[in-house]
């Protein structure tokens, strides 16, 4: 069995991050790291390999600047890890590249995690599932195998605390949850020997991809990033509930 | 007639050269056993310790002719005890062999002689004191193992063997003497005068019988010297050998300096997992230890009821070496951390795991004390760290609550899991500004110093205070300087000192681009990590600066009437003890300056702790020991906070953010919070300062 899992890389920017001129994403500085939520997927692909011995694929789309990643997830013990030459940001372009990508591998289970913590749009792992054609599960909670090889066991969270359990069909894309497997640190000296050996990256040409059909794709302009307004003047309230209530009611009006 | 003896009175000459030959087996078995530990060191990685040549020397007169490292202040009953032994034992020996030249050497060669006249009179009188001195330092010993019986030391049949052979040896050297001084009535007999008064107490003996004895105890002594001798090479007395070439060969680096390691991106194995991935002279180091147990006594572990005693640590590693060199000296006793040889081989055992727990590796705090001891520059702390970089780096194993510390310092450059961007958020509660470096780079000018201000001091609310304090002291004192603000990011000691030398040289090599880019020359800081790492393991990476800490500076700006201090507005008042931070002290040597500081407050009175200075006892806090669960034993900081009580002071004033914690915490364990408080030296100053700063 093969499983890939989509990984991204996000920074940790010291300086803040401003859109790039065009508006086709934002401009960065500093270091990247594996995406919080990502880093699920593929300690749940790693759990499965361990189980099952199944062949673990990471694949990103971002610049050399993620690679890191990649080295991570080698270190941590994926099997192959590919990065495809891009620099891009919206969740549309950016699935239909990893669309790309997959064509040329084998897969009976894609992985993802729920969202980014830079772009939090939470797109890219469905996006990816309806262009591949497969059945998408988001929010995985649990996995298991299901009554014959080919079907999967796949619990996922509801709202209001409630879980939901599917018989998925194989191949599958599964966006799951953070907290479905626990994290482990990357082994140094793995790392420093998946660093020293480096990863293969694709340009988008590799991938027969042209300009136009970025183009195309791109519907979406980063207009404006800001900071959240943090407002210093927190205050404490105490008293009875009745007299709290009446003391946020009154400060409510006069800031209205 | 001049005054001299027969050698070899009342000997068979003949039977004395065939047993003198006879010596030669032990003296073999002494060159094999040193030959096999030479042996095993030789499979340990390349170190150079063979430079500076003159000083090792002079160290080396300096430790044992001098006893420089073995008499101290705080250790005079062991220091005059090994005096007393050694300085006889060798007298001994020297006449001995002084004896041994004039008889096989200088007579029957060369036709000289030269033991008779006043050299025969004054070797007498030498060789009755030594043999005094040393009956006077076995005793000394056996009452210190049997009744005094010291925590620190175990006695095992090893340590007391060793001085049975002693005394017998010295006392069947007296008794020759005595019965030679009453067969042949000596005419110089009273400058024997140990022997002297026992001779004629043994004159009225008949001469026959006397001769008889004689002869016999002489057999004897030459029997127990062959047997003494035999044992040199399977027991601690092998240490005036490996002790002595230990101290020749020590590490001259500073203290506060871990090496690096040199191939880490090649190295297919880093850290220690096995003995030789040591240095040759590490597992030099662990031969030379006699079991003294000086490491132990304020050390925190051993205190404290952990599973680490820095004695036994060292003693397995001698014993796994031992039992892998083929010289049957065998594991420690039965129980673990019996601090003792046991004899026969040990068993089959990894390092890690077998002849050292991961407990013991873990509970260490670095805090130098049992390096401080040592009286034969054993470095414990380089062990210790060497097996958790293997374990961190390699077997990926470590206490659980260190995974987030470690993924926060690589992510966001601070062990806090805090956001790089609200690393300089303190300076918004500042009165007066403080430029940044950025902002000083880009308009062209300079400051004498960066003030780097660290994690805790940046993050922590407790320790944002000290860093206003100082930036009030600094500012108020006209110092010109600058933070690096929002680029700042952690110096790499706390990864280093757990043992992630990867993550650590990344942090530091971060930092001195930083540095370096900016320009710096001179540094401050309130961090004695901090200012530790940047001292002394940045020069490694090409970071050279002038480095001082807080209290340093502090001291030289009120000994130069920069900073003037007020007793009315003193925050200081009353009774202060001052707790020596193992990272200023053991590890740099800054001992005077913050009590200089202290000094020159007006309103307080410096009462020192019973453990001071380089006899400090840590706050528990070092060696990433203060991000780390502490589960075994009695509370280290507890402990600390204690004996701050035990002095009476009101406050204990702290030169490092992380013993400040360490300590508030303990006093808070202790419930004696109405008590005693803990402020740093920069509060004190600051609440102490005659004026306002100067708003601008
Ligand atoms: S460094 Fe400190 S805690 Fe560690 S063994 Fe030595 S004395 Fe004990
Ligand atoms: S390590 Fe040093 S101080 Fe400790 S017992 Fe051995 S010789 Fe003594």
């Amino acid at each position: 069995m093969n499983i890939v899992v989509c990984l991204k890389a996000v920074p940790t920017n010291v300086k803040d991050p401003v859109p790039k001129s065009d508006g086709a994403g934002i401009l960065t500085e500093g270091d990247c790291f594996m995406n919080a939520s990502d880093d699920y997927a593929l300690e749940q692909a790693l759990l499965l390999k361990k189980d099952f011995g199944t062949r673990v694929t990471a694949v990103t789309v971002g610049s050399v600047r993620s690679q890191d990643i990649l080295h991570v997830s080698l270190a941590k013990g994926a099997d192959e890890a590919i990065r495809v030459d891009a620099d891009e940001f919206d969740p549309n372009i950016v699935s239909f590249i990893l669309s790309r990508a997959l064509r040329d591998l084998s897969y009976d289970l894609i992985l993802t995690g729920v969202e980014s913590s830079d772009g939090m749009s939470s797109q890219v792992g469905i996006s990816l599932g309806a262009q591949l054609g497969l059945p998408y599960v988001y929010a995985v909670t649990k996995m298991a195998f299901g009554n014959g090889e080919d079907r999967l066991l796949v619990t996922r969270e509801l709202g209001g605390g409630r879980y939901q359990t599917l018989e998925v069909d194989k191949p599958a894309l599964l966006c799951v949850q953070s907290g479905i497997a626990p994290l482990t640190y990357t082994p140094p000296v793995k790392l420093i020997h998946a660093r020293r050996k480096g990863v293969p990256s694709r340009s988008l040409s590799d991938l027969g991809i042209t300009g136009e059909e970025l183009a195309r794709r791109r519907k979406t302009k980063v207009i404006e990033i800001k900071p959240l307004e943090k407002n210093s003047s927190t205050q404490w309230l105490s008293g009875n509930p009745e007299q709290l209530a009446r003391v946020i009611i009154d400060k409510i009006s006069k800031a209205l | 007639m001049t005054p001299s003896r027969e050698i070899l009175f009342n000997i068979d000459v003949s039977e004395a050269m065939a047993l003198y030959l006879l010596m030669t087996i032990p003296i073999g078995l002494v060159a094999y056993g040193l030959a096999r530990r030479v042996s095993r060191w030789k499979s340990g990685r390349p170190e150079n310790r063979v430079d500076q040549i003159g000083h090792r020397i002079w160290n080396l007169l300096r430790v044992s002719v001098f006893h420089g490292r073995i008499v101290r202040r705080r250790n005079t009953y062991g220091g005059f005890m090994h005096l007393a032994i050694f300085s006889g034992f060798v007298t001994l020996l020297i006449g001995t062999s002084i004896v041994m030249i004039e008889a096989d050497i200088a007579v029957p060669v060369f036709g000289v002689s030269f033991f008779h006249g006043n050299f025969y009179l004054g070797f007498k009188l030498a060789m009755n004191a030594a043999g005094l001195l040393l009956i006077a330092g076995v005793v000394m010993a056996f009452y210190r193992r049997l009744v005094l019986r010291p925590a620190t030391q175990q006695s095992s049949g090893d340590d007391l063997l060793l001085l049975v052979f002693l005394l017998v040896l010295a006392i069947q050297g007296f008794a020759l003497q005595c019965l030679r001084l009453a067969i042949t009535r000596d005419p110089w007999a009273a400058w024997s005068f140990v022997s002297y008064p026992v001779a004629l107490a043994l004159q009225d003996v008949p001469v026959e019988t006397l001769t008889g004895l004689h002869q016999l105890n002489w057999h004897a002594h030459f029997v127990t010297a062959f047997l003494f001798l035999g044992y040199v090479a399977y027991s601690k007395m092998i240490h005036p050998f490996t002790a002595l070439a230990n101290v020749l060969f020590r590490r001259l680096r500073p203290p506060g300096e871990l090496d690096p390691i040199a191939d880490l991106e090649q190295a297919d194995t880093v850290g220690a997992s096995r003995l030789e991935h040591f240095s040759w002279a590490q597992l030099m180091s662990v031969d030379a230890c006699m079991h003294c147990g000086r490491c132990l006594e304020y050390c925190p572990t051993f205190s404290t009821g952990k599973a680490l005693r820095p004695r036994d640590l060292v003693l397995e590693l001698a014993g796994l070496q031992a039992d892998r060199g083929g010289l049957f000296s065998g594991v420690l006793g039965e129980e673990a951390n019996s601090g003792r040889y046991r004899w026969g081989r040990g068993a089959e055992r990894e390092l890690i795991g077998g002849a050292v727990s991961t407990e013991e590796i873990w509970d260490c705090t670095t805090c130098a004390a049992c390096m401080e001891q040592c009286p034969v520059y054993i470095e414990h702390v380089p062990l210790i760290v060497g097996m958790r970089r293997n374990l961190v780096m390699e077997q990926n194993s470590f206490p659980p609550e260190l995974a987030p510390v470690f993924t926060s310092l690589e992510r966001l450059g601070n062990p806090y899991q805090n956001v790089p961007a609200e690393r300089a958020a303190w300076t918004r509660k500042l009165e007066q500004p403080v430029a940044q470096m950025s902002e000083v780079a880009a308009s062209g000018k300079s400051v004498e110093y960066l003030f780097f201000v660290g994690c805790i001091g940046s993050f922590v609310p407790r320790n944002q205070k000290v860093t206003i304090a100082l930036i009030r002291v600094l500012q108020a004192a006209g110092i010109s300087f600058a933070i690096l603000g929002k680029e700042e990011t952690c110096n790499g000691d706390p990864a280093r000192r757990m043992g992630h030398e990867y993550l650590a040289r990344q942090l530091a090599a971060k930092t001195v681009a930083k540095l370096n880019f900016y320009n710096v020359k001179k540094v401050v800081t309130a961090c004695p990590h901090c200012f530790n790492a940047i001292r002394n393991e940045y020069p490694q990476l090409g970071g050279n600066y002038e480095v001082v800490h807080h209290s340093q500076l502090i001291a030289e700006l009120i000994a130069s009437g920069r900073l003037t201090l007020d007793a009315a507005s003193s925050l200081a008042q009353g009774k202060v003890t001052y707790h020596d931070p193992c990272y200023l002290g053991r590890y740099n040597s800054v001992y005077d300056e913050p009590r200089n500081v202290l000094g020159a407050l007006p309103a307080t009175d410096l009462t020192e702790m019973p453990r001071s200075r380089n006899h400090s006892f840590c706050c528990g806090g070092g060696g990433g020991r203060a991000m780390m669960k502490e589960q075994r034993g009695i509370r280290i900081n507890q402990e600390r906070v204690r004996e701050a009580l035990n002095t009476g002071a009101q406050m204990v004033a702290a030169g490092c953010p992380f013993c400040m914690s360490m300590l508030e915490d303990g006093i808070v364990g202790v419930d004696a919070a109405s008590k005693l408080r803990v402020h740093d030296l920069a509060e004190l100053v600051a609440g102490s300062l005659q004026t306002p700063p100067p708003r601008s």
